[in-house]
């Protein structure tokens, strides 16, 4: 008897305890979902395609049932391509706009790959609903790809290579899916697998092979692109050396000489180089740098660097220019008000700063149950660059595209309709016929607000040297 | 420390007092930097010497406790959003994977309006408590008398668990949090400090002074300190061994969120901010022995400051070569010092000691070689001819299959707890490319050579196994694999980087490619190809059957003699330090054969693929599967990471998708609470019953009496499986 109660005492324990943490991570099914944002709801959305018709303003409760050709009840959707999520948006954006064009779900789908680095520490968890809100806007309110459906077949991946190279096998062994968006950081490591097998890749930019393998693009400006952007600005800004506070990381190392030729380009000299290691405090190793510099320039590995930069640097009392890149602009960290003064180029506008496209952005996330990937700059980088797949199999031949005519269509490829990017064209200058944005936003913090500092065009043959 | 050190030390400490003197920015400033650091560094080493003392638990998910509790203090001081809710949903995460919604239950309470700082800060310490309260109960409770290997991969457990929890939970954005200290800088001898450094050091210097006193003056405190003595002695003096180490986790929780949410404003918090963090705690945790919270303390606040000295010693002295000095050697010195002082930690005096794994050895019968060749047969086709999501699973389960193997010799032969089998894997890995692709060496002679490095490296990092064993073996080689990672991954050299990965090509002999991008001649042509699950099922069964053989050997017996007990086995004529390297050599072997392969999969790697946290899943993985035999190390492979049994599932069962790392914690957990043998010997158990008892109707003898004798330790005959622990 004794043993039993013993027993049940400890299946309640644990009963408690999945519950306690479990129940963190399920749905937030109390209709306390994010609601859409004021500039959401004020602003008029931006059309994504100008052969499409717009969306409905999001002031606008949506209609009762959408409009549509098929007269579907639902946006048409098939297995990855995903339901709006039934809770997890505010009323209104239960149903989805009511002007659009559905996709005929008779018709055959065409997919689109998603390589989601979700499943361990380092994690993108906003990267899968994003995607799959993506291909349901598609669907509903842009007919998808020529009528045909759109899909996204998504493959988690870990932090560790393994699982990446796993997704890109997946991928290039697969007949049906030409395109496929890299959320990882593992990219280095799929870019081959992919290319061989003649899939197009649109990455991240974490590595020169991310816009020199030969069907990989990035619509990222990345490692050349913000630092040429941060300097152009800083250049602009009257500063004339830099101290580069960068990440002790072998992964960053590589881009030193980097960063002081694209410093020196801009007139501007890099005087010093802190290597930031992963102490909590970096108040040590920022009161090494020389506050004399007219631009500090923090190129952080990790967001959970920033904080503790932001605080050094305050404490120290730098007076002048204040870069990084945009892992430190998340709302969160802004809201403290220890970024005051930072300025970053970002990839794009949406969803997490004011600009052209935002609330298209938001809207879209929320009514198409992604309502938690609003408001990250995850969320708008998936959305941004489902929208430049989709527009590239469009240019390839819709339902009809091969891997030849999308890498064909890639090499002569330009379009102003991802939201939230600039516009986006590829092949990209030079040797860099992947680097397909030109164009980083870049945008202070003033207080604890976001704001747009304007597009900096990036010129991209100043790296050629780079390449030896 | 004899007295020659003492009068190095007393002469290093002289030269850096006349060198502060004199350049005061170098050799002074960078001391009072540290200081905030090690405050962070000593605050969490309390918690984890709190823990240890009320269970003898090297608690690895110490850090993670620390971000869930700082998470929830942001969400209710930014959003006004408790993420708990009174009546929690424990279908949640079933409802997320298979989404659906089974039960409309609320998951979150929401005030409304952000809420104060103190209230949010009571809250998300109750929350704390709670978790340290369910820890002890539902896991460590049922743990107090299991081997030390059990407690680490059940902490590991909860690591994995709280870390997905919050990144399903919150995202893996970093967050920030409004100060809670004043945070002005104030001028001290010349350097600049936030304020709010000096309260924060000064809060963790009054916590040591209040654990002292409670664990010194106090009734509860001397009660536990005895029951870490002797449980059984205190127990018949009337007090509550249970309900002492219940508070005392309690305790170490609060002061996990207490330090993550006085630190938060200053550091910002990732999903897995104080995980690493704490790899610097346990060294200062452990200079302490685990028990002593003034040195955990003073060396906790010296090791963030000797970290700053060597980082401006670094930038001045440029001559000096850029080894990664910083991270590694805080660790080097934790080894040495266990190599030179031979000190353990104190273990705990519990009632009766658990039992590792029992280490069967198999009669090879007829029935056998049919059920090993049948394996290999399905293993074969699975690897070659499957299709290719299959055939890509079976290769990384014939990887995880090596790697859990030299686990099964070093952990569950030896019982010496490993926590760096993958950076000895890495080694060999980057040299393979090394030898292999940059100097032209063929395949044979190149792999030989890598192997061969990654066994000289381990040698090397068993040393300390010389003269610790158990928590405190973990713990350094823990520290070593760091160092490892630190020192050569992380930079270019012979074993690190070409440029910021490592490039390997393919393997190849007799002018054919066996890499998993190759053509090959067998197969759909799709990749990976068949060419390289060949070369990996030669060398996994090979490896297998060494390991077996092994097993059985007097070399085997001998090992299991110093699992079982290093005292009696030297009386007995055993050489047990030479059975040590011996174990930690022939370990090193398979975990260098298993980098040698990870790389020829990879193709492009760097130091992630082979870093400190994965070294700690392979033991866990190798832990579930069963650590202590062949079988065990084969059913690791099968869940390893995209192993065959994660492919099978998520193709024919469920993709769990962002729950991989949940529910990977929530199986470590049950797997160290509930069935101590892993899945092998679970199966090994029940199924032999089954069989047995089905013969026994029959008439028949039992198939195999040495497998269905899994139990208490016992003395070992000549097929016996041992069953002692360290």
């Amino acid at each position: 008897m004794r043993k039993s109660t013993r027993q049940l005492w400890r299946m309640l324990a644990v009963l408690l305890a999945l519950g306690l943490v479990a129940a963190a991570c399920g749905d937030d099914d109390d209709g306390t979902a994010t609601a859409p944002s004021d500039a959401a709801a004020q602003e008029p959305a931006a059309p994504a395609d100008e052969e499409e018709p717009g969306p409905v303003d999001s002031d606008e409760p949506a209609a009762e049932e959408p409009a549509t050709e098929t007269d579907a009840e639902e946006p048409a959707t098939e297995t990855d391509a995903a339901e709006p999520a039934p809770d997890d948006g505010d009323d209104m954006a239960e149903e989805p706009a009511s002007d659009g064009t559905m996709a005929d779900e008779s018709l055959s789908p065409v997919k689109i790959g998603l390589i989601a680095q979700d499943q361990e520490f380092i994690s993108f968890p906003e990267a899968r609903p994003a995607a799959e809100a993506a291909v349901a806007y598609f669907n509903a309110e842009l007919g998808g790809i020529d009528g045909h459906p759109v899909e996204v077949e998504i493959c988690g991946a870990g932090d560790a290579p393994e699982s990446s190279i796993a997704c890109a096998q997946q991928f290039a062994n697969a007949d049906d899916v030409p395109i496929v968006v890299q959320v990882t950081l593992n990219s280095p490591a799929t870019n081959e697998t992919l290319a061989n097998a003649g899939v197009v890749g649109l990455n991240y930019f974490v590595d020169f092979g991310d816009v020199l393998t030969p069907g990989i693009f990035s619509a990222d400006p990345g490692l050349l692109g913000f630092p040429q952007a941060v300097y152009a600005h800083a250049a602009a800004n009257g500063a004339e050396t830099t101290t580069l506070l960068i990440a002790d990381d072998p992964l960053y190392e590589t881009f030193i000489p980097v960063v002081e030729a694209i410093a020196a380009f801009n007139g501007i000299t890099l005087t010093e180089t802190i290597k930031l290691g992963f102490e909590p405090d970096l108040t040590g190793s920022i009161s090494a740098a020389d506050t004399g510099t007219g631009a500090w320039f923090f190129l952080l590995a990790d967001g959970g660097q920033c904080q503790a930069s932001a605080t050094g640097s305050n404490t120290v009392g730098y007076e002048g220019l204040i870069y990084s890149l945009e892992n430190c602009l998340n709302t969160d960290l802004v809201e403290t008000g220890d970024f005051d003064g930072w300025i970053a180029p970002v990839v794009s506008s949406a969803p997490t700063i004011d600009g052209e496209g935002r609330a298209e952005a938001n809207r879209i996330l929320e009514t198409y149950g992604a309502a938690d990937a609003a408001g990250t700059a995850t969320g708008g980088w998936v959305l941004g660059n489902m929208f430049i797949a989709r527009e590239a199999l469009v240019a390839a031949g819709g339902a009809d595209a091969t891997s030849e005519s999308l890498i064909e269509a890639m090499n002569s490829f330009s379009t102003a309709n991802a939201v939230g990017f600039p516009e986006i064209a590829c092949p990209g200058p030079s040797f860099w016929v992947g680097a397909c944005n030109p164009s980083p936003l870049m945008v202070g913090v003033s207080g604890t607000d976001r704001i747009s500092l304007g597009y900096v065009d990036v010129d991209y043959s100043i790296f050629d040297a780079f390449l030896g | 420390m004899n007295r020659v050190g003492r009068a190095a030390l007393g002469a290093v400490g002289i030269a850096w007092i006349i060198a502060a003197v004199m350049n005061s920015s170098v050799y002074l400033d960078p001391l009072l930097f540290g200081l905030g650091s090690g405050a962070i560094i000593a605050a969490l080493a309390l918690g984890l010497v709190v823990a240890y003392r009320a269970s003898g638990v090297i608690n690895f998910g110490h850090g993670a406790v620390a971000t869930y509790v700082t998470y929830v203090y942001i969400s209710l001081t930014s959003d006004g959003v408790y993420p708990v809710p009174p009546l929690p949903n424990p279908l949640a995460p079933v409802e997320g994977i298979l989404g659906i919604e089974i039960l409309d239950l609320p998951t979150r309470v929401d005030f409304n309006a952000p809420m104060g700082k103190a209230p949010a800060m009571v809250i998300a310490l109750a929350t704390a408590a709670l978790l340290g309260l369910v820890a002890h109960y539902a896991i460590f409770r049922p743990l107090r008398y299991a081997p030390v290997l059990a407690k680490v991969v059940a902490s590991v457990g909860i690591m994995l668990f709280l870390q997905a929890a919050v990144v399903l939970r919150f995202g893996s954005n970093a967050k920030g949090a409004e100060p809670i200290f004043p945070n002005e800088p104030v001028e001290v001898l010349g350097a600049r400090i936030g304020q709010d450094r000096f309260w924060v050091m000064g809060t963790v210097v009054v916590i040591a002074a209040g654990l002292w006193s409670l664990f010194k003056f106090t009734r509860f405190g001397i009660a536990t300190r005895a029951s870490a003595e002797n449980e059984q002695f205190t127990t018949l003096l009337g007090f509550n061994a249970d309900f002492q180490a219940g508070v005392s986790w309690m305790l170490a929780s609060v002061l996990a969120g207490l330090v993550g949410i006085l630190v938060a404003p200053i550091t910002g918090v990732t999903p897995n901010f104080f995980t690493i963090l704490l790899i610097s705690s346990l060294g200062a945790a452990l200079l302490g022995k685990m028990s002593s919270f003034a040195i955990a303390t003073g060396a906790g606040i010296a090791l963030g400051m000797l970290d700053q000295q060597l980082f401006r010693v670094e930038l001045h002295w440029d001559w000096l070569p850029d080894i990664g000095w910083r991270r590694a050697l805080p660790f080097v010195v934790i080894a040495l010092a266990m190599i030179i002082g031979g000190e353990t930690l104190p273990s705990r005096g519990a009632v009766t000691a658990g039992a590792l794994p029992e280490a069967v050895a198999p009669r090879i019968t007829r029935w056998r070689v049919v059920l090993y060749t049948g394996l290999f047969v399905v293993a074969a086709v699975l690897a070659v001819f499957a299709p290719f999501q299959y055939r890509g699973g079976m290769h990384n389960t014939l990887i995880g299959v090596m790697l859990a193997l030299s686990l099964v010799v070093v952990t569950g032969y030896v019982g010496q707890i490993s926590l760096m089998q993958m950076a000895l894997a890495g080694v060999s890995a980057f040299a393979v490319g090394s030898f292999g692709t940059d100097a032209g060496l063929p395949l044979p002679v190149a792999s030989v050579l890598a192997v061969l490095s990654g066994v000289a490296f381990g040698l090397i990092a068993a040393l300390p196994s010389l003269r610790t064993r158990g928590a405190s073996l973990a713990i350094v080689t823990l520290a070593s694999g760091l160092a490892i990672e630190e020192i050569f991954f992380q930079r270019s050299g012979w074993f690190g980087l070409d440029r910021n990965l490592k490039d390997t090509d393919p393997p190849s002999l007799f002018g054919l490619e066996f890499g998993p991008n190759s053509s090959f001649w067998l197969g759909d042509g799709k990749i990976p190809t068949g060419g390289f699950g060949i070369l990996l099922l030669a060398m996994t069964a090979l490896s297998c059957i060494g390991v077996m053989r092994l097993r059985r050997s007097r070399l085997g017996e001998q090992m299991l003699a110093v699992r079982s007990n290093e005292r009696a086995a030297a009386a007995a004529g055993v050489h047990v330090a030479a059975i040590k390297l011996a174990a930690f050599g022939i370990a090193s072997l398979l975990a260098g054969l298993g980098g040698a392969l990870t790389a020829y999969k990879l193709e492009k790697y760097g130091a992630d693929s082979f870093g400190i946290f994965l070294s700690i899943s392979v033991l866990a993985f190798a832990y579930l599967g069963g650590i202590s035999t062949v079988g065990g190390a084969v059913t690791a492979g099968i869940l390893y990471t995209q192993g065959i049994g994660i492919v099978v599932t998520n193709e024919l069962v469920i993709d769990v998708g962002p729950y991989t790392a949940y529910v990977a914690g929530l199986l470590l957990i049950a797997t160290a609470v509930y069935n101590n043998e892993g899945i092998d010997g679970f199966q090994r158990t029940h199924f032999h019953s089954l069989v047995n008892k089905w013969r026994r109707r029959r008439g028949l003898a039992p198939l195999d009496s040495t497998l269905v004798a899994v139990g208490p330790p016992g003395v070992s005959g000549e097929n016996e499986g041992l069953g002692h622990g360290e």
